[in-house]
């Protein structure tokens, strides 16, 4: 499997997802949190789904409360540089915060 | 004799490590088009952030049913455009409108074929068995995103769309 892919286009192994399968929202706990994902989303033209990240976070906060989700900081699932507004992202104001302490360092 | 025995010997070992040696040079610069390994970890939570400046992709979500399956299963998200390195959640719903419990268990196919190892599953509801019991109803997230490595992989140019389907089984009868 490993000496002949360098060699090969397609890779024909099945990857299984990084954590393992969502267990079932049978009780419908987090109902609300979908269904305001969804609305958002079906406004959506052509699949943009930036709009509707917030809430798509919003879900994944319900399912590590109520338990059918491993806790995890949302940095590692990638939502770690978008805060709750879009005007000013993680990255600009920590690049601003990096620049002062330079500025007085030299001074 | 011995110098000629060892050079031959020497050789042959070459041509055993040429191919290890091969695939470490070609993934490590990237030479005719093979899949670099940036960061290493297929999951590394490093990759998990948008590519700059890379152009977006389409991902359609399509869902059916074996013969004998007697659930409702359907893509509630048909479409979700997003650039490599995004993270996003999609969802199917199913339903079991029959009076008997049924098991379930499904599968998926990503086209076109290539764009597979790009498509990076976080979580799912795949390859595990689920239980519908009679009349009830489920929403079932796909949270994924597509490997940064897919913006740097020139066979990859033309992939715009990126398709995944589901299909759901029957599983044992209880």
């Amino acid at each position: 499997m490993s000496m002949g892919n360098s060699f090969q286009r397609t890779s024909i192994k099945a990857i299984p997802p990084e954590r393992g399968a969502f267990p079932l929202d049978l009780e419908g706990l987090c109902k609300e949190p979908f269904k305001a994902y969804m609305e958002c989303m079906h406004k959506q033209k052509g699949g943009e789904h930036k709009a509707c990240r917030d809430l798509s976070k919003a879900y994944i906060q319900c399912r590590m409360n109520t338990k059918l989700m491993e806790p995890d900081s949302f940095e590692n699932i990638g939502f770690g540089d978008k805060k709750s507004s879009p005007s000013i992202s993680k990255a600009d104001a920590a690049s601003a915060e990096k620049s002062k302490p330079a500025e007085s360092s030299t001074s | 004799m011995l110098y000629i025995a060892s050079v031959i010997i020497g050789f042959i070992g070459l041509s055993y490590a040429a191919v290890p040696l091969y695939k470490i040079i070609c993934t490590d610069t990237g030479l005719d088009g093979t899949a670099k390994n940036l960061s290493g970890q297929k999951f590394d939570p490093a990759t998990m952030k948008p590519v700059a400046g890379s152009k977006p992709i389409r991902i359609r979500f399509q869902s059916s049913l074996s013969d004998s399956m007697k659930w409702k299963f359907t893509p509630q998200t048909k479409e979700i455009t997003l650039v490599p390195g995004e993270t996003a959640l999609a969802f199917y719903t199913a339903e079991n409108p029959t009076d008997e419990d049924i098991v379930g268990i499904s599968t998926y196919s990503v086209v076109p074929g290539r764009a597979a190892q790009y498509f990076n599953k976080i979580q799912c509801f795949c390859f595990e068995e689920q239980k519908l019991a009679a009349h009830e109803e489920v929403d079932m997230p796909v949270f994924f995103y597509i490997d940064p490595e897919f913006a740097y992989d020139p066979y990859m140019k033309d992939v715009r769309e990126i398709t995944l389907h589901y299909t759901f089984f029957r599983s044992k009868y209880q």
